[in-house]
């Protein structure tokens, strides 16, 4: 814990960087503790995909980035650099408040609640170039009908002047990510943008982000609980488990080379088409209740591998051989690991 | 986070175990001293209904020439025989004023177990039943809202006789809608859900349905609405009184005390001023209790009130530090 | 469109003819129009020929059709009262009674909304909390003795104000006061509530994910979303003042409305002239009713009128 997980190059300033991030949530049951010292960076241009189950804080993580933690949530320790400068205190708060929604924005999971019900798509778009761009109501109206076009609506003219219920939810999530890129961000926080989608719309939706990225040198971190989405668009991975990152990595090394169990757990539960004969394999058991937190491993309840080193909580410890980090005393090449997976790179050292 | 977000109908959250237990109640509501005064006001105000004749110091209909407008007894020319000094008719405004308990309480609760019985039936039916059965009661109900109130209220109360009795029926007559509404709408949205539909494939039939698992949903928004809906027929017993249509002397009520010291109030404001504080507080106690234990029987809405506290304190410690 | 406004005026009807059944049996069933109004010294001839004249020899039936009849062509016969026709009357007090309704409701309007979403803003803070009490108070008086209380203090007691009557502006103020305090709180308090709400919605976080200022948020989105159920409330209470409050306040400040001359009716047995009141007051419910709706969709554009 305590210092940043450089991911794979140490070059240039990271965009974002988290340090040991921690987020309390005051209920009437007691302290939740919804993030446990987060720590991670994100490259220029590069995609970071945060991956976990349901409360394992992704969605936490994101928000407090972009400044959304509410009562009875707050920041509680940690630190949220932009280019090297803290985004926290008086000051930070200050140059967050300039930051989002032009170079930091983000898109959320439902799109059929995103909009204002009673405000045209047009003014939407109208209403945040105007704030950020200082454009006339009339250059940013032209400005949002060629973004709603750039983002795959058609007859974007048309579409300007209806309201969010008029639109399916594939294309409320197109409006939202044209909102999003209106100021062009150097930054996108993309929070589990297709889960709310049908399966072929998802697709649709992925395929934007990645030519947007491409396009416009946009920084993605991108939420998600599916491996799947994570495989196709992201660089980097760091895996979250009960409020904290349990193990990091390239995307491509990641999945064939995962050493926390807990993420060799997530990927035997992911079907996959190459592998047929491969039976899909849950993980036994639920994550622990962030109320009151175990003091050793969160995982180790759930671990096949537990020893009693699990008692003590892992840090996150770069792995021999420069393939990413991870927080698991015992952590070993899953055992499906050599024969299964052709696709590994030959540059395993 | 995101997973416990998904919106669910107030029916299906799970009913707070409070409601069973009185001491776990009564600690409870000691933490919001708003509602307990409310409370406490209210079981006052039932037991001086009760107790009225032996609480009294006179009778409430004696008429007495020599004492008529007697002050306060806290006022220069006020006398200790007469705690809230007399009326124009040298009647006692403190007996006359607990005597009116009685009546506000009997109408009040009159109306809401009356109006309340026969909209829940409907709604039930409605809802349970549905398509044309509900269209038609559903029908009758907005025909109903759309009367003009009070006035038909009026209109009837003149044409059968004011009474007391007349007062109830009538009320109840114009009020049983809201309780119609409620309960189809919690019905309906009840029967849409997966354990309904679970328990009426296994064979549950109707009556066991609507006891073992609709009921103990419908009760907690019903109390609540039962309770204001009290508020209202109270205001609406003092409003009828006042205009002569309600309760008929001898009887006592806090809004035909009103109506009888209007005529001299430029001379006496005693006589007038007691029982609108009267019929004001007791209106104030239920809206405090009723708003505290529509909070305390919904736990999203617990929840919000823990954090809008949790939000005060951190509030106030930092303009301390700053 | 047109649909919908024929589909409102024909569950208009349909609420015209339940308050006609229900004034008909009122009228003819539970109570005697005949002992009613005449004086107990009448002769049983000249009860008879009165009786005849109502047409209340004839069967139920029709009865009921000259009854409908009638009104259809807004016939409610002569205010006994009164000796003129019960609809003149009628339209000779309307104006009053809507004039103080337009200031009753304006004051509560002007005043709730803003106060509400200002108690809204910071939910248990220092206003909020002022701001709730007054509300509960506000809704806790009962109205007539409000306006008791306002004459003894304003009138009597400082001299601001005529007690009662009607003709200028200052003889306004009380009965609107009175009319609108009530309303004013209920409206502050679903104001509040509303926003409250809305300010909870994901659209507003995600608005401010996009970094607009807060204020721009609360009075660009939040507001125009809470005001939805605030305008339903808002009618509500023209509705409810309309049918029913305006005959107390209009009783304490002897404001020469429909109301007061409701009151009169009944203190004279006038049968007739109340009819034509309660009708000509069903008739506006109607109306209003359904100009809320045409409201609504000026408003919300998920609202379908079709």
């Amino acid at each position: 814990m305590g210092s940043p997980i450089a991911m794979t190059r140490p070059d240039p300033t990271p965009i974002l960087e988290l340090r040991n991030l921690e987020v309390c949530f005051d209920t009437r049951a007691g302290i939740v503790r919804g993030l446990r010292g987060v720590s991670f960076a994100l490259e220029p241009g590069k995609t970071l995909a945060l991956v976990g189950e349901s409360g394992s804080g992704k969605s936490v993580t994101a928000s407090a980035v972009m400044g959304l933690i509410q009562l009875p949530g707050a920041i509680t320790g940690g630190d949220i650099l932009w280019k090297g400068e803290s985004l926290l205190g008086r000051a930070g708060a200050r140059r967050a408040a300039r930051l989002r929604g032009k170079q930091m924005s983000m898109v959320f999971q439902d799109p059929m609640t995103s909009l204002d019900p009673l405000m045209s798509i047009g003014a939407h778009l109208v209403e945040v170039q105007r704030r950020h761009l200082g454009l006339s109501r009339r250059a940013a109206a032209a400005r949002g009908a060629e973004l709603l076009d750039a983002v795959g609506i058609t007859d974007p003219a048309r579409r300007m002047g209806q309201h969010p219920h008029e639109l399916s939810g594939g294309m409320r999530q197109r409006v939202m990510i044209a909102l999003a890129i209106a100021c062009e961000p150097e930054l996108l926080i993309a929070d589990e943008p297709t889960t709310a989608l049908d399966v072929t719309i998802q697709a649709q939706v992925l395929d934007l982000l990645a030519d947007l990225q491409r396009d416009m040198g946009l920084s993605i971190l991108l939420i998600t609980h599916d491996l799947g989405v994570v495989a196709g668009l992201c660089e980097e991975v760091a895996v979250m488990y009960a409020g904290e990152i349990v193990e990091t990595g390239a995307a491509d090394d990641l999945f064939g080379r995962a050493r926390h169990p807990y993420t060799q757990g997530l990927v035997r539960a992911t079907p996959r088409l190459t592998d047929r004969s491969e039976r899909l394999v849950s993980i036994d058991g639920a994550p622990p209740g962030l109320l009151d937190p175990p003091s050793g491993c969160a995982f180790a309840p759930r671990c096949p591998q537990t020893t009693g080193a699990c008692a003590a909580r892992p840090p996150l410890r770069a792995a021999p051989g420069g393939h990413g980090a991870h927080a698991c005393w015992n952590a070993r090449p899953a055992a499906w690991e050599p024969a299964a997976r052709p696709v590994q790179k030959a540059s395993f050292a | 986070m995101s997973a416990t977000d998904f919106p669910r109908p107030a029916a299906l959250r799970p009913r707070p175990a409070m409601l069973a237990a009185p001491a776990g109640f009564l600690a409870e509501l000691w933490k919001d001293k708003a509602a307990f005064a409310g409370f406490a006001f209210l079981i006052l105000v039932v037991l001086v209904a009760i107790f009225a004749p032996v609480l009294a110091p006179h009778d409430p209909a004696a008429q007495s020439v020599l004492s008529r407008l007697t002050p306060p007894a806290w006022t220069e020319r006020g006398s200790a025989a007469h705690l809230l000094g007399t009326d124009m008719l040298g009647r006692d405004v403190f007996s006359r004023l607990l005597h009116g308990a009685r009546a506000s309480l009997m109408v009040g609760v009159s109306v809401v177990l009356l109006a309340g019985s026969a909209g829940v039936a409907l709604g039930l039916v409605a809802g349970y039943r549905g398509g044309r059965t509900d269209t038609v009661i559903m029908r009758v109900v907005d025909v109903f809202v759309a009367f003009p109130g009070l006035l038909l209220t009026l209109l009837l109360v003149a044409m059968i006789g004011p009474s007391t009795s007349t007062m109830i029926v009538v009320l109840a007559f114009s009020n049983w809608m809201i309780y119609t509404r409620l309960v189809r709408g919690i019905v309906l949205s009840m029967r849409a859900t997966p354990f309904i539909e679970a328990a009426e494939v296994l064979g549950c039939g109707p009556g066991r349905i609507l006891r073992l698992h609709i009921l103990p949903n419908l009760i907690p928004p019903l109390l609540t609405l039962a309770i204001l809906e009290f508020t209202n027929i109270l205001l609406a017993e003092a409003a009828l009184s006042f205009l002569g249509l309600g309760v008929q002397p001898p009887d006592t009520s806090w809004g035909l005390d009103i109506a009888n010291g209007k005529n001299y109030m430029l001379i006496a404001w005693w006589p007038i001023t007691f029982p609108g504080l009267a019929i004001a507080a007791t209106v104030l106690s239920v809206n405090l209790f009723a708003s505290w234990l529509r909070v305390t029987t919904d736990p999203a809405e617990r929840e919000k009130r823990h954090a809008r506290g949790r939000a005060r304190a951190l509030r106030r410690t930092s303009s301390e530090n700053g | 469109m047109a649909q919908f406004l024929i589909r409102r005026a024909l569950q208009g009807m349909l609420v015209i003819l339940g308050v006609t059944l229900v004034v008909f049996v009122a009228t003819r069933m539970v109570g005697d129009p005949v002992q009613m109004m005449l004086p107990l010294s009448a002769s049983a001839e000249q009860r008879a020929a009165f009786s005849q004249q109502l047409g209340l020899d004839q069967p139920l039936g029709t009865q009921f059709l000259a009854f409908v009849g009638d009104l259809l062509r807004f016939d409610f016969g002569d205010s006994l009262w009164q000796r003129r026709p019960a609809i003149e009357i009628v339209l000779t007090k309307l104006p009053r009674t809507l004039e103080l309704i337009a200031a009753g409701f304006g004051f509560a309007v002007i005043l709730g909304v803003p106060l509400g979403a200002l108690a809204a803003m910071r939910p248990d803070g220092l206003w909020d909390r002022i701001i709730v009490s007054l509300s509960l108070i506000g809704l806790s008086v009962p109205q007539f003795w409000l306006g008791l209380i306002l004459v003894m203090v304003f009138a009597v007691g400082l001299g601001l104000f005529p007690t009662s009557g009607s003709g200028s502006l200052s003889h306004l103020v009380l009965p609107a006061l009175t009319l609108g305090i009530p309303s004013m709180a209920r409206i502050m308090m679903l104001t509040r509530s509303s926003v409250i709400a809305e300010l909870n919605q994901q659209y507003v976080r995600t608005a401010r994910a996009r970094g607009l200022p807060f204020a721009h948020i609360l009075f660009g989105h939040a507001m125009r979303n809470a005001l939805v159920p605030v305008l339903t409330l808002a009618g509500w209470e023209v509705i409810s003042a309309w049918a029913g409050y305006t005959v107390v306040v209009e009783t304490v400040f002897a404001w020469p409305g429909l109301g007061m001359t409701a009151m009169g009716a009944i203190n004279h047995s006038d049968m007739f002239l109340l009819q034509a009141i309660v009708f000509v007051v069903a008739l506006g419910i109607v109306l209003v009713s359904l100009l809320l709706d045409l409201l609504y969709k000026l408003i919300d554009p998920r609202i379908d009128l079709a």
